[in-house]
């Protein structure tokens, strides 16, 4: 158990660092280069649409190739926070996936449909997120192998015979649909729109999650951060909610 | 040989003569009109007749051209007598002007032409006969569109003082003159532009003169002051005439007829004809193929624009259409086995989108394939022959490996044959997109069946 409990009042006051600055700054610059990714690639994938960009075509490849050259330095960047820091070991072993999430996503299933009372006892990362978390990566090594192989085609086409080439275009591009679905229907619904966070988490903007999000949401880790005494106790009681330090 | 593979190995255009013989055209075709031997003969008689009436002129006495002049001379008489200013105008000739004329230098009294009129009061009806003296010009105009009365009404199209002039006819080199170079389409135009005088020839196309002054050609000459660019003449004559021979395009003589209309073109652009003959279009072409594009097919024909002119057909804008118009026809690709859907997987291919979004200097048709000179891909000279691939993508992108040749160029974007490796990645991506979809949208539906059904039923309908 833990050593204290907070007050149900406090819940909603105490809030706890979900993201350290360093993965804000990944997660921004990755929904930047990302956007533009998809905004200045998914419409040559369209021929009718991609044919419409009448004048700023040339203008759409060069900041379809800057913004692929900043997701390569994220990627880089964010290989090096993930090996090579503290930080970023820990939450790559919170990242690791494990039988019991298997179990988790059943739990969470029967959870929804009302079969199971207790919601599912998720950690930081629920299995949904793990499983985005690998998308992500997957589908970044994916697009920025075969994207800048497209930039450099010629040098491709000294290593690779023109089929190869092709497959590499049709990759791209259907991966690009890939994750451009799973971004806008998955990761943007499950962050922002569900209910209790519509229209919008701000946990993305401060990194910060109120103890109650942790407690409903993540109650593993809830539990082990409070046994770690990761979770600051607020200085002052709050008075108008008649509520105290709980011990 | 049949008779249009004879056409397209003949190639009656003047300096460019060819044929299967080796023999003139004329000496094989209608003599009657075109022989080189009655025009000679023509010639002589014409010099003998303009030695004889100079003399004549010269030594006539001038009073005989003085008492025409004394009336016709006079404008404001002359309007007075007649009472009608337009037919005063027309009964009016300018003697100073006149002297000046190709007849007037010669001094020919006005009774040469005019032989009928008699004296004061002068006999109706009288009129001109060009043909006593240009009896070549006559007979070639009487066999000519011009010439050729109206079926019904028996009106000539154009006679000659049409395009000559009654009183100011010039040599053609003149610039006064009514058919100089750089001022004839005034004179074309004239009937040409006419709505009502073409219609009751049945022709209702009335735009082609100034279709022209808007082409390449027409700029040329109107901007350019250039006396080489092509006039009416110049490609509407017959093939071994000029300009009183002018038929019809579907009349086998024409110079633009399709049997002639490479080589009347040819005869301005040699280099350009050269290679079109290097070419599949131009070997087809000799051999007879009907199909096959002559020039006019791509480049218009009164409104030929220059390559980097949008309103051209071989602009790289339009040039997909145009070639895809033969080349992404069902009919045409089955009957000479040619790979079907090149404009669709051009369109579809990064070259295609970026091009109709502007940016023309991506790859077009003619990049890759040539423009005159387009060979197919099994010919070791052709530009896209799989050895020389690389050097053709080169030209655009330096340093391009080789692997560029073992692969198809005009790829089909989505449909693809059924168990290739592209036909499997697509699928794999239909499957796993599908299955990403299915995924979340069956999260949205947990999230939502447990917010609106599962906690509004625990908490007895407060929802909270």
């Amino acid at each position: 158990m833990a050593e204290w409990e907070p007050f149900e009042a406090d819940l909603d006051r105490i809030t706890v660092t979900r993201f350290s600055k360093a993965q804000l700054i990944q997660h921004q610059v990755l929904v930047a280069s990302f956007a533009i990714l998809i905004v200045t690639g998914l419409p040559v994938l369209i021929p009718e649409v991609g044919s419409r960009l009448y004048g700023v075509f040339s203008f759409r490849t060069l900041l379809h190739h800057f913004a692929g050259l900043v997701l390569l330095l994220l990627s880089l960047v964010h290989a090096y926070y993930m090996v090579f820091t503290p930080e970023g070991r820990e939450e790559f072993v919170h990242m690791l996936p494990r039988v019991a999430d298997l179990r988790d996503v059943w739990h969470f299933t029967l959870h929804h449909l009302g079969l199971r009372e207790a919601p599912a006892a998720f950690d930081k990362y629920d299995p949904f997120e793990k499983f985005e978390y690998v998308a992500v990566v997957w589908g970044t090594g994916v697009m920025v192998l075969t994207g800048f192989m497209m930039w450099f085609f010629e040098w491709t086409l000294r290593v690779f015979p023109k089929w190869v080439y092709d497959l590499i275009l049709l990759v791209h591009g259907y991966e690009a649909v890939l994750a451009f679905l799973a971004v806008i229907l998955g990761h943007l619904y499950h962050v922002h729109l569900r209910p209790g966070y519509f229209p919008m988490s701000r946990v993305w903007l401060d990194g910060k999650m109120s103890l109650r999000e942790l407690k409903e949401h993540h109650p593993a880790a809830y539990q082990r951060w409070l046994r770690q005494q990761r979770i600051q106790r607020r200085a002052e009681p709050a008075q108008a909610e008649g509520g105290r330090e709980g011990t | 040989m049949s008779e249009l593979s004879h056409r397209g190995f003949c190639r009656c255009g003047g300096d460019n003569v060819r044929s299967t013989a080796g023999r003139r055209c004329s000496t094989i075709h209608d003599a009657g009109r075109t022989a080189a031997g009655e025009r000679s003969h023509a010639a002589l008689i014409r010099w003998v007749a303009v030695v004889v009436l100079v003399v004549g002129g010269t030594t006539a006495p001038l009073g005989a051209q003085d008492a025409c002049i004394t009336c016709h001379g006079n404008h404001d008489f002359i309007i007075g007598v007649v009472g009608d200013s337009a037919r005063g105008e027309a009964l009016f000739v300018d003697a100073e002007r006149y002297a000046q004329t190709v007849h007037g230098g010669f001094g020919f009294a006005c009774t040469l032409c005019h032989s009928g009129v008699g004296d004061y009061p002068h006999s109706e009806g009288s009129s001109v006969h060009c043909g006593d003296c240009h009896a070549t010009a006559e007979a070639q105009v009487s066999g000519s569109v011009h010439g050729t009365p109206h079926p019904q009404t028996g009106e000539r199209p154009a006679e000659c003082a049409d395009c000559h002039t009654e009183h100011d006819i010039r040599r053609p080199t003149d610039p006064r003159s009514s058919v100089y170079r750089l001022t004839q389409f005034v004179t074309c135009a004239r009937c040409h532009e006419d709505v009502e005088r073409m219609a009751r020839f049945g022709q209702e196309n009335v735009t082609t003169v100034s279709s022209y002054l808007g082409s390449v050609h027409g700029h040329g000459l109107l901007e350019k002051g250039l006396t080489v660019a092509p006039v009416c003449t110049d490609c509407h004559g017959e093939v071994t005439n000029g300009a009183h021979t002018i038929v019809v395009v579907s009349d086998s003589m024409s110079r633009m007829h399709r049997a002639h209309v490479v080589e009347t073109c040819g005869r301005c652009h040699a280099g350009i004809m050269a290679q079109y003959d290097r070419g599949i279009h131009g070997e087809l072409y000799l051999a007879g193929n009907p199909d096959t594009p002559t020039c006019v097919s791509c480049h218009a024909e009164h409104g030929v624009q220059a390559v980097a002119n949008p309103e051209s057909g071989v602009n790289p804008r339009h040039i997909a259409q145009t070639c895809t118009a033969c080349h992404d026809t069902e009919e045409f690709n089955g009957k000479y086995g040619v790979t079907t859907a090149r404009g669709r997987t051009f369109s579809e291919s990064f070259h295609g989108v970026a091009l109709e979004a502007g940016q023309v200097t991506v790859a077009n048709c003619e990049s890759c394939h040539g423009a005159h000179e387009i060979l197919p891909s099994s010919d070791p000279r052709s530009m896209i022959y799989p050895a020389n691939l690389q050097a053709t993508c080169g030209k655009c992108h330096p340093g391009i490996g080789a692997g560029v040749a073992e692969g198809r160029i005009h790829v089909a974007s989505l449909v693809d044959e059924r168990g290739s490796l592209r036909w499997i990645v697509t699928w794999a991506y239909v499957l796993i997109i599908g299955t990403t979809v299915l995924y979340s949208v069956g999260l949205i539906f947990l999230d939502q069946y447990r917010h609106w059904i599962v906690e509004p039923r625990r908490s007895g309908g407060h929802h909270g």
